[in-house]
Formats: structure tokens, sequence, C-alpha cells
């Protein structure tokens, strides 16, 4: 066989090889993180600050989606501060927004007193 | 008096740019004008267009600046040793590479050039690209990259990492193709296995690992490697829809796919950590790439470390984009970009950005007949990484069929896979040929 060939052969063989290979052991190792969940040793891993993320789990998605205390005359105030808020930061008036949808998230720690 | 003001004026004329061009012109001064042209044709696109302008604009700034002649911007140190009868030698190199060249002549000479001879530092670039030349910028510009990164939709749904693997074979078909040009027309193309890989890694359609591996196996292809990579990139959406429509049916791309499951926040703390183990211990050679893309995504998801990864993925990201960019644009002298060995690289990377493109789709399309679940196999075209242009292809390509259809995060999947997959090909060229 001409060397080229035997050359082409060897790392092309070679590396379709390894990339599947290394590319489906991770896809197996990772398909198996779904039954992390149900084990739960996710409290382990919950870094220090405590902070909500999508899915993070069932309990914190209960405290997004229940916020009965607070009455809509209040939503209504509290959409007009972050209008306002939002409409000076971009240098713009506040009828120029429109607010779709709005929801507390439980974030005791918030951006002005993060380090 | 009057002679003197001449005489300076007349120098001063010689030392010019301008007399070099005119008076080496047909020798190589029109080629240096065909690259400023080139270079400003790319600032073009990058401005006007907005062809990966991040990247593009530094790249042909450097490009405009190695090819104004004589700058010496991108030339290496220079020593000036005084001979005795009181000319002047000039040797490229430093000091000590001068002593060392003149050892044979004996210890005086050694001595006498360490003593008298005068070392000229080298051009700005050339020292900015000892950042490339060691290996460092690129990784770093990966570490941004993992922060930017969200591999949910490749959790949620491991089987993308197939598709990621199969939209590499485009790169192992261009390696073949540019041996072949080796051995055929070895008299316009020098390339060997080295070569090859280092332009077949154009086909993983990611900046980083192409210029990584390029200075790794063939550091004077760098500039046309880089130079294809990101052109190549850029026009992602004009290369990959025809290809998609061509190998996929109306019915097949109407696919609406499950959607994806939520991913727990453990899970994607876990996954930087359990790659990079995995793939490294695997293959050492991807630990530059692979490790620093994992460790810039686990300081994002931990999120305990946010100030490290705003700065990987801004500040740091930028000023060293602006270091890559300007000293790897500064690689594309004339004598080294405008040959046959150019044009090679640049038809062997769109060689394997499009079979790149066809293995994924069709993989996608075998792995929907196969599978329980519908896929969309337009989703496999993502697997060509080029993160995230790629994917938001395929989600134009999918609602051009249905508009109601939302492919953009099934197709994020393959594409981050991609990613991992380009930078696992380079780990096996540079594994199979870096001491070779």
């Amino acid at each position: 066989m001409a060397e080229w060939l035997e050359e082409g052969l060897v790392g092309t063989i070679n590396g379709v090889g390894t990339v599947f290979i290394v590319l489906v052991l991770i896809a197996i190792v990772i398909s198996l993180f779904k039954y992390i969940n149900k084990i739960n040793i996710s409290s382990f891993f919950k870094p220090a600050v405590k902070k909500t993320l999508p899915g993070e789990g069932s309990q914190t998605n209960d405290a997004i989606h229940s916020t009965p205390e607070v009455s809509e005359e209040d939503d209504a105030q509290l959409i007009a501060v972050i209008v306002a808020a939002i409409a000076a930061s971009l240098e713009t008036s506040s009828d120029q927004l429109q607010v779709r949808s709005f929801r507390r998230i439980n974030q005791t720690n918030t951006l002005w007193n993060r380090r | 008096m009057w002679e003197k003001l001449i005489e300076a004026f007349a120098n001063f004329i010689h030392s010019s740019g301008l007399y070099w061009l005119v008076e080496n012109f047909s020798d190589m001064g029109y080629k240096n004008l065909i690259m400023i042209v080139v270079s400003l044709t790319l600032m073009y696109l990058a401005i006007k267009k907005g062809y990966e302008p991040l990247l593009l604009l530094p790249i042909s700034f450097g490009m405009l600046l190695v090819n104004l002649p004589i700058t010496f911007i991108m030339e290496g140190a220079m020593t000036q040793i005084p001979l005795p009868d009181g000319t002047i030698f000039e040797f490229a190199g430093t000091k000590i590479e001068a002593a060392a060249t003149f050892a044979a002549d004996g210890p005086e000479t050694v001595a006498y050039i360490l003593s008298q001879a005068k070392e000229i530092p080298g051009g700005l670039l050339y020292y900015l690209y000892y950042g490339n030349k060691l290996g460092i910028f690129p990784p770093l510009i990966f570490m941004g990259v993992g922060v930017l990164t969200d591999f949910g939709p490749l959790l949620a749904n491991p089987k993308s990492f197939l598709l990621g693997a199969a939209a590499q074979f485009g790169i192992f078909l261009a390696f073949f193709g540019a041996l072949m040009l080796g051995e055929f027309f070895p008299e316009l193309f020098a390339f060997g296995p080295k070569e090859g890989a280092a332009i077949a890694i154009i086909g993983g359609a990611d900046g980083p690992t192409a210029i990584y591996t390029a200075i790794k196996l063939a550091p004077h292809l760098l500039g046309p490697i880089a130079v294809a990579a990101y052109s190549y990139m850029s026009l992602v959406p004009i290369i990959q829809p025809p290809i998609m429509r061509l190998l996929t049916t109306k019915e097949e791309r109407k696919i609406k796919m499950k959607q994806l499951r939520p991913v727990s926040h453990t899970e994607k703390i876990l996954f930087p950590i359990v790659v990079t183990i995995l793939v490294i211990l695997i293959l050492p050679t991807t630990a530059p790439l692979i490790g620093m893309l994992m460790f810039g995504n686990l300081i994002k998801v931990s999120g305990v470390t946010e100030k490290l990864a705003e700065v990987a993925s801004n500040a740091l990201m930028y000023v060293i984009t602006i270091f890559l960019g300007i000293t790897v644009g500064a690689t594309t002298s004339a004598e080294a970009f405008l040959n046959f060995e150019t044009l090679g690289i640049l038809l062997l990377g769109l060689v394997a950005f499009s079979f790149g493109t066809a293995s994924g789709v069709l993989l996608a399309k075998l792995m929907n007949k196969l599978s329980k679940t519908q896929i969309n196999p337009l989703i496999g075209a993502a697997g060509v990484s080029a993160v995230p242009m790629a994917a938001r292809v395929v989600q134009k390509v999918g609602q051009e069929e249905d508009k109601s259809n939302f492919l953009l995060m099934h197709a994020m999947g393959p594409n981050v896979a991609g990613v991992i997959g380009s930078a696992v090909a380079a780990g096996v060229f540079l594994s199979l040929f870096l001491t070779a």
C-alpha cells in the first residue's frame, strides 16, 4: 500500500474511532446523570450561596410559583416601579416598554449586596 | 549645508516604505500590494457585512500591518556585530544565538560578540505572537467559550454526542484529501500528515482548536488556516442550508421534537468535572483545550465564582481576542499567503465543512429511523460546532418548513457536542503526529 494511503487510513480510522469512543463514553456516563436527581445527593452539591435556578428542584420551584400573599394592587405598583427603573437605565420612556409577564424569585442575596 | 540637507532628504526617501514598494515592485512589492487589498477586503467584510467582526477585524488589521513594507513588526531580534575593519555585520537572531553560531571560531570570538555586539529587539507583533507560538492564547479563549456555553441541552439529550461525533467526519476526509494533494502534486502542495491534520481541523469549525492545532503541527500554515477557518465559520449560513435541504425530505424537516427534560444544577456542575477526567484520561493531549473549556464552564455553573466567570468571558477573552487576532493576521505575510497551498487550504476547509454537515445530517436521519422518539435530521448539521451559528441555521431551515417548529434548543446539543468532538479530533492528531 502506498505510504500516504496507509498514513491517511491509519489517521482516519484512529481519529473517527477515538472521537466516537470518547463521545459515546461521555454520552453513556451523562445518561446516568438523570438518576442523580432521584438519589438526591444534590443537597451535597448545592452551592454555599443559595440561589434559585430554573429547574433546580421541586422545592424552590414551588416557592417561585406560590406567592399568594402579594395582592394585585401591590403588583401593579411594583410593575410601575420596575418599568420606570428599566426605562431610566435604557434612557427611554416607560411607554416604550411593555410588561408581558413578571414573577418573583426568592432571591435573598441581590446584586447589591453580592461581592 | 545645502548638500547635507539634500542627502538627508534622499536618505529619508530611501528608508520609506513607498520607495521600497516602487523599487521592489516586480519582485515582492506587488505581492505586498495584493495582500494589502486582501486585508482591506476582509476589513470591509468584517465592518460592513458583520462577518465574525470580533476576529476578522483584528486579523485583517494584523495582515495590513505585516504587509506594509519594511516595518519589521513581525521580525525577531537582530544583532549588529562591529567587525575589526569598521563594517557592521548583521545577524538575524539574538546576541546569544549569534555567539552560539560562531562558537566554532573559538572562545575569543564568543567573548568578542558578547561584549561588543549590539542586540536590537524584534517587532511588537513578534513578541505578542509568543502567546500563540507557546500555545497560550487559544486555550484561554476556550476558557471564555466554556463560560458562555450552556451544556444543558446536551445533558438533557446525551444522544446529541453521536451527532457531534459524526460531524467530525469531514475533518478526517479533509485530512485524507490533504495527503492526496501532497502525494500527487508535491511541487504545489507540501502537505504531509502534520500539515494535513492542521488543515483538516478547519472542519471542526472551531477557531481556537484550529489555531492551536496549526501552531503545534504546522505553524508555517497558521495564517491561511486561521483565515479559512473564520471565513467559513462566518459563511455557515450560506454553506450549510443547501446541503441540509439536499439530504432531507420535506417531512423530515417538519419533524417536531419532544421537549427537553429540565436539567438539575447538580448535573450541570458534575458535567465539566466528569468530562475533564474522562477525556483527558483517554487523550492527555486534549488537556489544554478540554481542560480550559471545562474549567470555564465550571466557574460559571458552580455559582460561587461569578466574578471569575465574568472576567474569563468578558475582559480576559476580549484582551486575548485582540492579541490572538492581530498576531494571527501578522502571520499572513505575502510570501506565506500568496501561494497554491493557501488555495489548497481553502478548498480542503470547504470539503471538511460540507462533509461534516452532511455526515451529521445523515447520522441524524439514521437515528430518526432507529429511535423510538422522533429526531429532526436537521439538528445533525449543528454537530460541526461553529457555536451558536450552526444551531441558528438549523432553527432557520426548520422554520422555513413549519413556522411553529423550534429546533434551536435541540440543535444546541449537537452544537456543543461538536465543540468537544473537534477538540477530541485535534487531540487525536496531536497524539499521532506531534512527536512523529
